[in-house]
């Protein structure tokens, strides 16, 4: 009895079995002196004191403000309101669609506000979706934490600490990011499953559209049918079509977990690896392939051209030394060959979006 | 193409870890730089513990203006943050030391909140008995106890945000509420 207790004391989410009776009744009768939601606080222009609300004064205990002390308060409060105007204080709706959802300490009935800085939660029966403003909807699978970072109407971000998301965006590109422990997701205007384990390992499905993940200078494209599995130390891994053949994706599985970081040396069997892969491949697999050109160095690179090659000729402009010495403007052109989309296109989600 | 592999500048590769403490960290950075939205942020994130630590030692009445001014000296005083990942720990100090001005300037009117909870006809007589005896505590259980009780931070999240060990904050919160539930009569 007392275990659960203190459990309940330490983190209420983590408890198992019914609160504590006492605590929870503590918990109600002192909730009226909790804290006002601060991203709830209304932000009219030039009203700086409502960012920080004052109540009327209730008594002469203030020392006197001088005028001077007075103008810097309002500079200051003014400066903070100037900010609040342009950064992302709208909540998104968060609704249950089964279970017992939570926003921090409170269960989700039909609907509730999710804000940034707020983590939805469920439990191993529970659902939730979450409206993405006026671009999308993500529904968020059971045993799942997701922290809401920046939400506007037509733009925001999720870090999905662990669990699995179904997001389905129908923005431009760039407009909707969800963080992971392993790296960032970039929608390109899709659908996509995301999984995360508690680890921070995960995998990222794509149903409709395109995805970029990236971990720093590391960089996956993946397209509709295609998987991604991520790694919580190297990131993104190499991207691959799910009906690809098993020994396929095996080869390629061990390839990426060999790939030097710059803590390691390379792995003696990374060569090996990645003929497997190169034997294995289809012509499907050339986007795949194309990846593999930037993860890979000198005779190795020199063998992805050759087999990427086969099932794509290089372009004109591409040749076999510009790609082995690594320029990115032959990579660029060698992937429009590839029939997917050109680079001008899946290379916009860099750029900086204007309503950002 | 293996150096920029791997040779991408680390501010890139933080960016897009961002584990939530890495996101303050970021914020922290950003607002000392100016950045008025991630100061916004901070306020956001932050203004649960800086109420609940000012409730531990003020009237309730006074709390929601004193936490306006705590915010308001930090933002002023940001530049002077040595430590970026201990914003937290630096706010709180901030938030005790506004407190402790309080009373010395008004002490005077600082044990009524009572009278004033009459004329607002707020809280009732055995929410204001509860606060009475959490702020009879000693200081570190006070706190941490109206953290998790009043402001509904769970124990992680106090320990992240105050900046001290989790098993501090886990000391605290049970030997403070065994010493409240016996004030209550309920041990």
């Amino acid at each position: 009895m007392k275990d659960m207790r203190d459990d309940y004391l330490w983190d209420p989410m983590k408890a198992g079995g019914s609160p504590d009776e006492e605590i929870a009744r503590l918990e109600k009768l002192l909730g009226r002196f909790r804290s006002p939601d601060a991203s709830a606080l209304p932000l009219p222009e030039g009203a700086a004191v409502q960012v920080f609300p004052r109540r009327a004064s209730h008594g002469g205990w203030r020392k006197p403000v001088s005028i001077a002390a007075a103008a810097v308060l309002i500079i200051a409060a003014g400066w903070i309101t100037l900010s609040w105007q342009g950064s992302p204080t709208d909540a998104w709706r968060v609704a249950r669609l089964e279970g017992s959802p939570r926003v921090g300490l409170h269960v989700i009935g039909e609907t509730l506000s999710l804000r940034p800085g707020q983590t939805l939660e469920t439990d191993s029966s529970s659902r939730a979706r979450i409206d993405v403003g006026e671009i999308g909807e993500v529904e968020v699978g059971p045993d799942s934490r997701v922290q809401l970072l920046e939400a506007r109407q037509k733009n925001g971000s999720l870090s999905l600490e662990q669990g699995t998301i179904q997001a389905v965006i129908w923005a431009p590109p760039r407009c909707f990011l969800v963080r992971t422990p392993s790296a960032v997701a970039v929608d390109l205007g899709c659908r996509y499953t995301l999984h995360v384990n508690p680890d921070g390992d995960g995998w990222m499905r794509v149903t409709t559209g395109w995805v970029a993940f990236q971990k720093g200078g590391r960089e996956s494209f993946v397209p509709v049918g295609a998987m991604c599995l991520i790694h919580h130390d190297s990131g993104p891994e190499t991207p691959f079509y799910e009906d690809s053949p098993k020994e396929f994706q095996k080869a390629l599985a061990s390839f990426d977990a060999s790939i030097p970081n710059p803590a390691k040396q390379p792995a003696p069997n990374q060569s090996g690896f990645l003929q497997l892969v190169l034997h294995f491949a289809r012509p499907r697999d050339a986007f795949t392939l194309w990846h593999l050109l930037s993860r890979s160095d000198g005779d190795d690179r020199g063998r992805v051209f050759d087999r990427l090659a086969q099932f794509i000729p290089p372009p004109a402009g591409v040749t076999r030394e510009g790609i082995l010495a690594g320029d990115s403007h032959m990579e660029d052109l060698w992937w429009d060959a590839l029939g997917l989309r050109d680079t001008e296109w899946w290379r916009e989600w860099k750029r900086d979006f204007p309503s950002k | 193409m293996d150096s920029l592999r791997y040779s991408e500048p680390l501010e890139q590769s933080q960016e897009t870890e961002l584990p939530p403490r890495v996101v303050e960290h970021a914020d922290v950075i950003a607002a000392r730089s100016g950045d008025r939205a991630a100061f916004g942020r901070l306020y956001v994130r932050y203004l649960p513990m800086v109420h609940g630590l000012l409730l531990a030692h003020v009237p309730y009445t006074h709390v929601d203006d004193l936490a306006q001014e705590v915010f308001l000296q930090a933002l002023r005083k940001l530049d002077s943050l040595r430590d970026t990942s201990a914003f937290g720990g630096w706010l709180a100090t901030i938030a005790r030391n506004r407190a402790h001005d309080f009373f010395r300037g008004a002490r005077a009117d600082s044990e009524l909140p009572e009278a004033l909870a009459a004329k607002t006809g707020k809280p009732d007589p055995e929410a204001l008995a509860a606060l009475a005896a959490i702020r009879r505590l000693p200081e570190a259980y006070r706190e941490t106890l109206i953290l998790r009780l009043v402001e509904g931070m769970s124990g992680p999240e106090i320990a992240a945000r105050t900046g001290l060990t989790p098993g501090s904050v886990r000391v605290n919160l049970h030997r403070g509420m065994a010493q409240l539930r016996e004030m209550l009569g309920k041990g």
